[in-house]
């Protein structure tokens, strides 16, 4: 099991708590909903751009001014800027044809072709839309976590394909450990915060699989959002941390996947550091960690 | 490669594991040729449903052949790696770091076996090529072994793994049956693993497992081989047929196939071809290793 006192630090004696990609898109999500932002730290890659398209559906309009105004994506690009990015990573945020994203399937994606990580403005709508049961969260909590937990997600994909890390399973899976695995090295809030969120968003789509009578896509590349929730919830238990035991209480997370849940997590902890770390500023990396991205008053509602 | 060299070993043993007359192997491996850090054991079943699999194993000196097969492969002095066949109460058994081991259950070799066909079986997708009931059986058995050495491989030479560990052994798996076109082994390995793999998904699948479902199992491994060989596994892709058919390679998919295996074979190059024996592999793929009867 792997134990509070060793996620605080790695063998190189960094410390991988709030991995920058993943960081930033709280912020996006503070920011659209006016949530004063913590103070940012000073950080700039050149090897970052950013672009707002305007949308042509004028119900994005208001979205597309105020993610303007806030300048969401250049928060953005601070937090990925430890991340030594050989080729420029393009971020924008765009309105989606409906096409773009296969049925449940977020509205986030990175693309290896320019090398771009795109929200849509489509998924801040599917966002605002979810309605967690007040046992399990608030509305914030999820939409927040969901936010955080899908641009994570995505910035690995970014990273696998610019970095050149070897994946040997699949890719869509890797990026849910990298995303799950990130999220953890913050504190509680920001870890429960994004499991959570990233658990629901994917229990939504299973939901809606079941309430419209579809089957399941056993052919899709992609795991679906039913072994996605597992995933999710097998690294967050399987990193010891007692904030997650609860998913296993409450039958959650099945027994018998339990079982093996740290070492699932020790082999995502194992390949990050082997993989992703030579690739990190540390320098840069402290300045955003000495940031506390998420206060509790954001997620009260 | 050396998953490749696991793959030749176990195409051999698995001739002699499916009792198949002593000729089904094309030729004997050079006595030199073997890998004394692979350890082996066949454990006694309790079950005695399972005794006859354990005796043929144990006749036909499996585990043996594949330590010649494993040759290539270079772990550190003081590393080893314990291939065993075992009855485990399921059809899979778990690695466990605190007593390594590459573990083939007599329950997936009984079911696999259960699964196979009696005699040759035409499908739309192989054409005028039949699934043949010695690759029906050998077919998935290799896979199970690749798999499992695989993960062995993983933990003990801390290759890094993105990716959920049995996935990618499974698409290890695929990339090693691969390598074998010129003797049509891949063929044979390949499209009997998928047979299994189809016959497996009809139980209801699990989807709180560490793997993948049955079926998910089986287009994957379909789509690594369409990606690595696209005329020999273009027949399971739906639109490359007039007639679509039960258990194609939706066009969706087969799509992105190629950039999957890309996948996989950059990460084979990355992480493991540096503990491969160019030399030794050369040697492991310049035999012949198994003819498949019908």
């Amino acid at each position: 099991m792997y134990h509070e006192a060793d996620r605080m630090s790695t063998s190189s004696g960094l410390r991988m708590n709030r991995t920058v990609p993943l960081v930033i898109v709280a912020l996006a999500w503070s920011c659209i909903h006016a949530v004063p932002a913590a103070a940012q730290p000073e950080l700039r890659n050149p090897k970052i751009s950013f672009d707002y398209y305007e949308p042509r559906d004028p119900k994005f309009s208001p979205l597309y001014q105020r993610l303007q105004d806030r300048r969401v994506l250049e928060e953005l690009s601070k937090f990925l800027a430890p991340v030594k990015w050989p080729k420029t990573l393009r971020l924008a945020i765009k309105e989606c044809p409906a096409s773009s994203a296969a049925p449940q399937q977020p509205q986030v994606f990175y693309t290896g072709n320019d090398r771009s990580l795109t929200l849509c403005y489509q998924w801040f709508a599917f966002l605002e839309g979810l309605r967690p049961q007040p046992a399990f969260g608030t509305q914030q909590e999820v939409v927040v976590g969901g936010l955080l937990g899908i641009v994570l997600r995505e910035s690995a994909r970014a990273v696998f394909d610019m970095l050149q890390v070897p994946v040997l399973g699949d890719e869509g899976d890797a990026a849910d450990q990298a995303s799950a695995f990130t999220a953890l090295q913050f504190d509680d809030e920001v870890a429960r915060v994004v499991i959570k969120g990233t658990y629901f968003v994917w229990k939504k789509y299973d939901d809606e699989l079941t309430v419209d009578d579809r089957p399941y896509n056993f052919s899709s590349r992609s795991s679906l959002p039913k072994q996605r929730m597992y995933n999710t919830l097998c690294i967050a238990y399987g990193s010891g941390r007692t904030l997650f035991k609860n998913f296993v209480d409450q039958g959650d997370l099945i027994s018998t996947r339990a079982q093996n849940c740290a070492e699932e997590y020790r082999l995502v902890q194992a390949a990050f550091r082997r993989t992703i770390v030579p690739h990190v500023d540390l320098e840069a990396m402290k300045k955003v960690q000495s940031t506390k991205w998420l206060e509790p008053g954001d997620l009260r509602h | 490669m050396t998953f490749r060299s696991v793959a030749t070993a176990v195409f051999c043993c698995l001739a002699l594991l499916t009792g198949h007359p002593r000729s089904a192997i094309a030729q004997d491996p050079p006595p030199d040729l073997i890998n004394r850090q692979i350890e082996i054991a066949y454990v006694r079943p309790t079950n005695p449903e399972f005794e006859p699999i354990y005796e043929r194993l144990q006749n036909r000196k499996v585990l043996e052949t594949l330590q010649q097969f494993l040759a290539p492969l270079k772990l550190k002095d003081s590393q080893k790696i314990l291939v065993k066949f075992e009855q485990c109460g399921t059809p899979y058994a778990r690695f466990k770091r605190e007593a390594p081991a590459a573990t083939v259950c007599y329950e997936l070799v009984e079911q696999v076996g259960r699964l196979a066909p009696t005699a040759p079986v035409t499908l739309i997708q192989t054409g005028g090529r039949p699934v043949k009931p010695d690759a029906a059986v050998v077919g998935p058995v290799v896979q199970a072994l690749i798999h499992e050495v695989a993960i062995a491989a993983f933990e003990l030479l801390e290759i890094p793994v993105w990716g959920r560990a049995d996935d990618a052994a499974d698409r290890m798996s695929a990339l090693v049956m691969l390598q074998f076109s010129k003797f049509d082994l891949a063929w044979n390995t390949i499209v009997g693993t998928a047979w299994f793999l189809a016959g497996s998904a009809l139980a209801p699948p699990d989807m709180a497992d560490v793997r993948g479902t049955m079926a998910q199992r089986y287009y994957s491994t379909l789509c690594i081989a369409y990606g690595g060989d696209r005329t020999a596994f273009g027949g399971f892709v739906a639109g490359r047929r007039r007639q679509a058919a039960a258990g194609d390679l939706p066009d969706a998919r087969a799509a992105g196939c190629p950039e999957e295996y890309r996948l996989v074979r950059d990460g084979y190059n990355t992480a493991i071809k540096q503990y491969v024996d160019a030399a030794l592999l050369e040697r492991v793929r310049s035999i012949k290793w198994i003819t498949f009867n019908d």
